[in-house]
């Protein structure tokens, strides 16, 4: 009982205000249709006791004479004020406490008018426990409490006054309306119980439905999301289809125009396409990694490593590498710090600058008069000291209400956008989240028609114990790279290439030797090991999945034994993680396959000078899709004899493997048929045939998983890239 | 009225209202206990009157009941008092002669004998009725209400006289059934008892004054009736 009153006095303010909504509505339903119940019941009370006073006593007689019964007039007087105004309540203040409060008051006070009218009768009686039970209909314990109190009054009035009337002796105890008033009570404590019972219940069928209707909404927010994502996928689709298909066009277009007129250009002419050819590639590659990119983000698999780089580096490379695209817009491009230049900050430079990058990049686009300045400065009032990098321009900014809607994936401020200056809409939402996994923040500034400012925060780590850097004067705009880097010369270097792969083995050995290098060569760890045990080597490349032993194991085994130099980690996997494992296992560098000659001299580079250089080289041997039905020729320059003959023995082997691959397909063997197309991955992207590395990556990822139904369709798109590959 | 008012204004009306209602109950419960006072000669009457043309039963005490016919309230007095004579246990020799002294217009017609409160009266144990045209008899005992009861003894001495419902038409045990009981028991010696007595006003309108003195010795027009007598 205890707990029922509580409940009663809780009014329900613990429940959400949902809940409270659904039941005020469905409290005012019930008090609304019970307010008419009892409207009609008034009617017919009012009828049925006029009706009784003319069957039972319609005339009162004084002697011979005739007159109407004061009990007809009380029926039809008595009956009308006991009536009207409850049924008035109920037609033009219906649901209200005031309307139910006095219909119980009414209700009660019919029952003794009915009674009178009846002669007293036991029977009517009951008229008054019915209507406390009928009462309970509203699921409001409060209108028992006048009916109960107008019963006890008038048992109080009739004991103290007419005691006979109701006790049926003169001189009943003074309390004993209190006895007839407990039956009162006795009823109403169960008519109570039923009302808090019935009020749980609406209680929890309404947070039942509660529960339900939220669900459907979340239902149509999530179906709705889902629908908004697919549309903006689709758009993306199609930004994307005219992205790649640019770059596509040039590198396909020049290529035909250098096989078909091969003969008739110039040098510098065929310098001007190659370049073209070179640009699109990288263009394509940027956007490619763009897409893997917010992949990765969207899977939350962003990794950023922290180490220590120089802010003024990462900046000026920046600018170097937009230097040329400012220019051929006619714009200016600089930056300039406002602030003392830590000479190294704790942060991931390669992901920093891919933020730079992708905003410096953003700013020159759409700027087409005045300047884009890059602005850095570090901020350590904070308790987190930051490098702060606002990247303003004098562009044709951005609408205010389109401002967060930037940086949200494949969104762009306008269609027109798009369609005027071209790109993905990855771009800032990408740089967003870069900027929030280095611990800080990107957000924007602008006003359309007079430029953006981006601004760019990302933590510093403890700059107590870092020393100050100076910039040299006179740097002009801050291509470092041009400034300071030394040539590389690998001239005499021992390195030793340690790759299950014959082809690659050979390529990269040709790569070194070209470049002065000595080169040995290992087909598994265990030979890697004991010849480093044997012969010093300055450098070891480690292909880090091998037979036998692998790289890791190797790199363990031979920090274990002592070997301090450079070992450089070569890996067909691009994800992330691959680079810390490749370091915790003891490698000081770096590179995926297919191994690109840049990077390749770069990373032996920094690796023999302990980071303080970087090489110039030659150009890069991007994968390039291919034109359906034309011939595959290899990105390397097969003009070189060596190279040609590296090429050939590649394509002799493709031949065999090709033939394993499809035995192994055949008897199931998926083991064996992802252990080819790991070779194929590595190896044709090394001899120039990068097309090959996508499906060969997709063969491998699907036979290691045992996708069979997945892995018949790469498995015939090498097929048929294989068919027209030529030497 | 109704034209859009407010909550105070509903408030107001109800406040009204419940001031009209308790209005109606005061009317109601004033009416149910509002009686006339009783005649002198009732106040004063202490035996059997000797010009009554009513007979005294030698054996037995006798019960005089006036009724109106057609009084309503009076159901109930029948009612009660039939509770009172049948339910009580009464031995057969303290069942009273019962007089159903029923008092009539000079030209009472068939809806004035024929009335529910005639019919069950006579059921009564021991009952006859004797119609008192014009009210002579009542008005010799003093009666003036339908309901009013008088016991006597069998040597004339008035023991009750009154009413035995507790209000207008409402039956219940009461006071005045509870003397009558008692009186009728003899289990006490009691001064005459006087209850309040509900009813309509009976038809009296027999003026002794103007009635000569053979009145009390002309033959009654009334007429007796043996009429349930012997249940």
């Amino acid at each position: 009982m205890k707990a029922l009153i509580e409940f009663a006095q809780s009014k329900f303010t613990d429940l959400s205000p949902s809940v409270q909504l659904k039941l005020a509505d469905q409290f005012k339903s019930i008090h609304i249709r019970t307010d008419r119940m009892f409207a009609v019941l008034m009617l017919l009370q009012w009828v049925g006791g006029i009706a009784m006073a003319l069957i039972v006593s319609p005339h009162t007689w004084i002697g011979a004479k005739s007159e109407l019964h004061p009990h007809v007039a009380m029926a039809v007087f008595g009956g009308f004020v006991l009536a009207s105004m409850p049924i008035a309540l109920a037609i033009f203040h219906p649901g209200r406490t005031t309307t139910r409060m006095v219909i119980a008051c009414s209700q009660v006070m019919f029952s003794s008018l009915l009674i009178h009218l009846s002669g007293g009768r036991i029977e009517t009686h009951f008229h008054i426990f019915g209507s406390l039970a009928f009462l309970a209909a509203y699921r409001d314990v409060r209108v028992l409490a006048p009916a109960t109190l107008i019963v006890a009054v008038d048992h109080l009035i009739r004991g103290v006054w007419w005691p006979e009337s109701v006790f049926g002796i003169a001189t009943a105890s003074e309390w004993r309306w209190l006895e007839h008033a407990a039956w009162v009570v006795f009823e109403d404590i169960f008519l109570l119980i039923v009302i808090l019972q019935s009020q749980r219940e609406m209680v929890d069928l309404a947070q039942h439905t509660d529960r339900l209707e939220q669900g459907e909404l979340q239902l149509k927010r999530a179906i709705t999301a889902a629908e908004h994502a697919n549309r903006t996928k689709s758009k993306f689709l199609a930004n994307m289809s005219h992205e790649i298909r640019t770059p596509l066009n040039g590198i396909l277009g020049f290529t035909e125009v250098l096989m078909r007129d091969r003969l008739s250009i110039s040098d510098d002419e065929s310098d001007e396409y190659l370049h073209t050819i070179r640009r699109s590639g990288q263009h394509l590659l940027a956007l490619i990694n763009d897409v893997l990119d917010i992949s990765k983000i969207e899977a939350d698999q962003l990794q950023v490593e922290n180490i220590a780089y120089s802010p003024h580096q990462i900046i000026s490379e920046t600018i170097s590498v937009l230097r040329v695209a400012a220019t051929e817009k006619g714009i200016g491009l600089d930056y300039r710090w406002e602030s003392t230049i830590p000479s190294t900050i704790e942060t991931d430079p390669y992901r920093l600058k891919q933020l730079l990058l992708n905003l410096v990049g953003n700013a020159i686009k759409f700027t087409d008069q005045g300047s884009v300045v890059v602005v850095a400065r570090i901020e350590s009032a904070a308790e987190n000291p930051e490098l702060v990098v606002e990247v303003r321009d004098t562009g044709i900014g951005i609408a205010q209400e389109k401002l967060d809607a930037i940086f949200q994936p494949f969104v762009q401020a306008d269609d027109t956008v798009t369609r005027k200056y071209g790109g993905t809409g990855l771009g800032l939402a990408i740089s967003k989240r870069i900027a929030e996994a280095l611990g800080g923040s990107l957000t924007a500034q602008s006003i359309v028609g007079q430029g953006s400012t981006f601004i760019v925060r990302v933590a510093t780590g403890d700059l107590t114990s870092v020393g100050d850097y100076a910039p040299a004067v006179h740097l002009p705009g801050g291509d470092i790279r041009q400034q300071i880097t030394p040539s590389c010369d690998l001239n005499g270097l021992s390195v030793l290439v340690v790759d299950d792969g014959d082809t690659n083995r050979k390529l990269i050995r040709l790569l070194l030797e070209r470049n002065g290098a000595k080169v040995r060569q290992a087909e598994n760890g265990q030979v890697a090991i004991d010849m480093a045990i044997q012969t010093s080597f300055d450098v070891i490349l480690m292909d880090m999945q091998m037979p036998v032993l692998d790289g890791y194991s190797a790199t363990s085994r031979l920090r274990d034994a002592g070997f301090q130099g450079p070992i450089i980690a070569l890996t067909a996997h691009a994800m992330k993680g691959d680079r810390e494992k490749c370091e915790r296992a003891g490698c000081t560098g770096y590179l995926s396959k297919p191994i690109d000659a840049d990077e390749l001299y770069q990373a032996i580079c920094i690796a023999i000078t302990d980071g303080k250089c970087t090489a110039e080289t030659p150009s890069s041997s991007a994968a390039v899709p291919q034109i359906t039905g034309e011939p595959i020729r290899s990105l390397l320059p097969t003009s070189d004899a060596e190279i040609r003959e590296i090429v050939s023995e590649f394509l002799d082997t493709f031949d065999s493997k090709s033939v394993a691959m499809q035995q192994a397909w055949e008897s199931g063997d998926l083991e064996a048929l992802a252990q080819l197309a790991h070779w194929l991955k590595g190896a044709a992207g090394t001899v120039g045939f990068g097309c090959f590395t996508n499906p060969a990556a997709e063969l491998e990822l699907n036979a290691r998983d045992g996708e069979v139904a997945n892995i018949s369709a790469p498995l015939q798109e090498i097929k048929e890239l294989k068919q027209r590959l030529v030497l | 009225m109704f034209h859009n008012p407010t909550g105070t204004t509903w408030m107001i009306a109800s406040c009204l209202w419940g001031v009209a209602a308790v209005g109606v109950w005061s009317w109601t419960t004033c009416y149910e206990f509002k009686t006339d006072a009783p005649s002198a000669t009732l106040a004063s009457l202490e035996r059997w009157p000797s010009d009554s043309e009513l007979v005294l039963a030698g054996d037995r005490p006798t019960l005089v009941f006036f009724v109106h016919p057609r009084c309503p309230c009076t159901r109930a007095s029948v009612r009660q008092l039939e509770r009172t004579l049948t339910g009580a246990g009464l031995s057969n020799g303290a069942q009273p002669k019962l007089i159903v002294v029923a008092t009539v217009p000079e030209d009472a017609d068939r809806a004035w004998r024929a009335t529910d409160v005639i019919t069950r009266s006579a059921r009564l144990p021991f009952a006859e009725v004797h119609w008192d045209t014009s009210g002579k008899e009542s008005s010799r005992f003093g009666a003036t209400t339908s309901g009013t009861l008088m016991l006597f003894q069998p040597d004339g001495a008035l023991c009750f006289a009154g009413g035995v419902t507790s209000s207008r038409g409402h039956e219940g045990d009461n006071q005045g059934s509870r003397n009558l009981l008692v009186a009728l028991r003899q289990e006490q010696s009691l001064a005459i008892s006087h209850q309040p007595v509900f009813g309509c006003k009976l038809c009296t309108e027999f003026d002794f004054a103007t009635c000569n003195n053979n009145c009390a010795l002309m033959p009654s027009d009334g007429e007796h009736s043996t009429e349930g007598a012997n249940r």
